[in-house]
């Protein structure tokens, strides 16, 4: 390659990449604990893991009818977590509720708590569909560089195993760069590529429906899932729920010998012209969901929705959610898959960290990380790095707090104000820690600390509160681990305060003696 | 200025060419949408990559006065001929 197109080449990629640094590590950051979602969902909400475990359909509908009164208007039930989820949609607002011990169905802050951080990764809990574009253009940008990076790094035999620690920071930040970056490159492609198209959705189905429908975005969603019905707001008798279960999975059964129901869609219960929407998966397929749905009157199958012998194109389609979601394997693909993300914000942080050396002689020392911090905490790209860091651990373990606890205050608003409650708890953690840790770098200990006191109390508080259960111990030790690591975190950060203080003080001395010798 | 008219003009010439894929293929509704609508953000990055390693900028004008006006067209008569 001719070197005035490297040169070029490395100028975008290095660019590019700063600019989109600490957003990715966001990303990243936001990841984890999205990927672990359901177990942080039955984590928060125990007792209704219990009582809904062996519920058939229609009891879960006869219990909802006890105290929803609106529940027949729209409904669905996710079944895919261990705690049963039931969603009920009225005037366009969609609220969870779970059943708790006495039976009957609440708003449960879990699931408000469960969104929010959901949201915190897909659209950085911005309004509307703004934060969702936000997040697909930044999977596009990353897309971009790594593409770069490819042609950047062509000698990738011998750059994916050198490591030079020994040598310059810089030198052996660079190596690291290019070590993480060539070995997790094809997963990196498959997540910025999917999290682009899923981030891009809204606008991409424009582009698809101009090329297939004149323009018609409803005719190119009726394509694919069916037609929406139209109420009639005539009452008939409803077919039962769990006879359709039953017909759904034989339905799949015949095809492809085994389904797992994930989803019931219910519009119009009671209505002449009401439906239920039965999605199953199939195991052995890294597809989304297939469908069936169902005339709640006459009990016959309206629409078929299955991907495993649709085109190339609509494969291409469902291939994409399951990939980025990452739960196909259970716990093995969702720890690989946490510590690639891990990973991949080592390669944002590395990849700053070798942009700002040049500008910095500071960082570009042969002393680690750590016995610098009090120079290094003088650049605002690195105060930036480590008080984004700190923020969303600590709005994540907030929110985990909040979620936990908020049942016991028996809050009577709880149903409307909830997930605006967590969201202005994520979003006011956040914010006022970063900012702060930003603006001072005195800050950031006290941000550490305070990460600590949280990801301890968490478990420690829900073991006093709730009793120890051994199927919550990963997550809870988990917690306590981070609780753990902030600590020694905030350990070290005095331990060189004092000796960045005293090498200060000795300099300033011999300073001060060599002046009065001169005037001497 | 020069990197958003680059970027504005890369995403044209990517939103054209997967519609124009999608249409001329011999694909069904269902699927020429999905094609159309999934090979954006695959075009978009391999467009300006490309962009990147070339060293002609004669080329690149070209290929952008060539591409755009002759995409445009072919989407633009396929969508009014339908």
């Amino acid at each position: 390659m001719k070197q005035a197109i490297h040169k070029r080449l490395y100028h975008w990629h290095s660019k590019i990449g700063v600019a989109l640094a600490l957003f990715m590590l966001a990303l990243c950051l936001t990841a984890i604990p999205a990927i672990y979602l359901d177990d942080i969902g039955d984590w928060l909400m125990p007792q209704a893991a219990e009582q809904t475990h062996d519920l058939t359909l229609d009891q879960w509908v006869d219990r909802g009818a006890q105290t929803l009164p609106l529940y027949k208007q729209e409904f669905h039930l996710e079944l895919n977590q261990a705690t049963p989820v039931f969603w009920l949609k009225h005037e366009g607002v969609n609220t969870a509720f779970v059943a708790q011990d006495n039976g009957v169905f609440t708003p449960h802050s879990g699931v408000a708590a469960t969104r929010t951080l959901a949201h915190a990764h897909y659209d950085f809990l911005l309004p509307g569909p703004y934060g969702e574009y936000v997040v697909g253009v930044i999977g596009l940008a990353a897309l971009t560089i790594m593409l770069m990076g490819v042609f950047l790094h062509r000698k990738w035999r011998s750059e994916a195993t050198v490591l030079r620690p020994r040598r310059s920071r810089r030198l052996w930040l660079s190596d690291l760069h290019k070590v993480l970056g060539l070995w997790l490159l094809p997963f990196h492609l498959i997540m910025t590529y999917t999290g682009a198209v899923l981030g891009l959705g809204g606008l991409l189905l424009i582009v698809a429906a101009y090329s297939a429908f004149d323009g018609d975005k409803q005719a190119a969603i009726e394509a694919i899932i069916g037609k929406a019905p139209v109420l009639t707001q005539q009452a008939c008798t409803s077919h039962s729920l769990d006879t359709f279960a039953t017909k759904s999975r034989d339905y799949w059964a015949n095809l492809y010998g085994d389904s797992v129901l994930l989803e019931v869609e219910v519009e119009g219960l009671g209505d002449c012209q009401g439906v239920a929407t039965f999605a199953s998966e199939i195991p052995g397929y890294l597809l989304l969901e297939n469908a069936i749905t169902f005339s709640l009157t006459t009990g016959e199958i309206q629409t078929v929705v299955d991907w495993v012998p649709a085109s190339f194109g609509e494969r291409w389609y469902a291939f994409i959610g399951p990939l980025h979601f990452g739960n196909f394997a259970g716990y093995v693909s969702k720890a690989l898959y946490a510590v690639s993300a891990l990973l991949l914000a080592l390669l944002c942080v590395s990849g700053l960290l070798v942009w700002l050396s040049k500008r910095h002689p500071s960082l570009q020392r042969k002393a680690s990380f750590v016995s610098t911090l009090h120079e290094q905490l003088t650049v605002p790209w690195v105060r930036a790095l480590l008080s984004l860091i700190s923020a969303i651990a600590l709005a994540t373990v907030s929110v985990l707090l909040c979620a936990k606890f908020l049942p016991l205050l028996d809050w009577p608003y709880a149903n409307r104000y909830q997930p605006a409650f967590f969201t202005w708890v994520y979003a006011l953690a956040f914010s006022s820690l970063f900012l702060l840790a930003w603006w001072r770098a005195a800050a950031l200990p006290w941000s550490l600390a305070l990460n600590c006191f949280g990801f301890i109390l968490t478990p420690v508080a829900s073991w006093i509160v709730y009793g120890i259960r051994l199927d919550h111990a990963a997550l809870e030790l988990t917690l306590l681990a981070v609780g753990v690591f902030s600590g020694y975190c905030t350990f070290k950060y005095y331990q060189t305060a004092k000796t960045h203080h005293a090498s200060a003080t000795t300099t300033a001395n011999t300073v001060n003696k060599t002046d009065l010798s001169n005037v001497a | 200025m020069k990197l958003i008219a680059v970027v504005i003009l890369v995403v044209l010439v990517s939103l054209f060419a997967s519609m124009a894929l999608a249409m001329f293929l011999p694909l069904g509704d269902v699927n020429r949408m999905f094609v159309a609508g999934l090979s954006v953000p695959l075009l978009i990055p391999v467009l300006l990559v490309l962009l990147a390693l070339s060293d002609r900028p004669k080329w690149v004008v070209a290929g952008y006065s060539g591409a755009l006006p002759v995409l445009a067209a072919a989407v633009l008569l396929r969508f009014f001929a339908v």
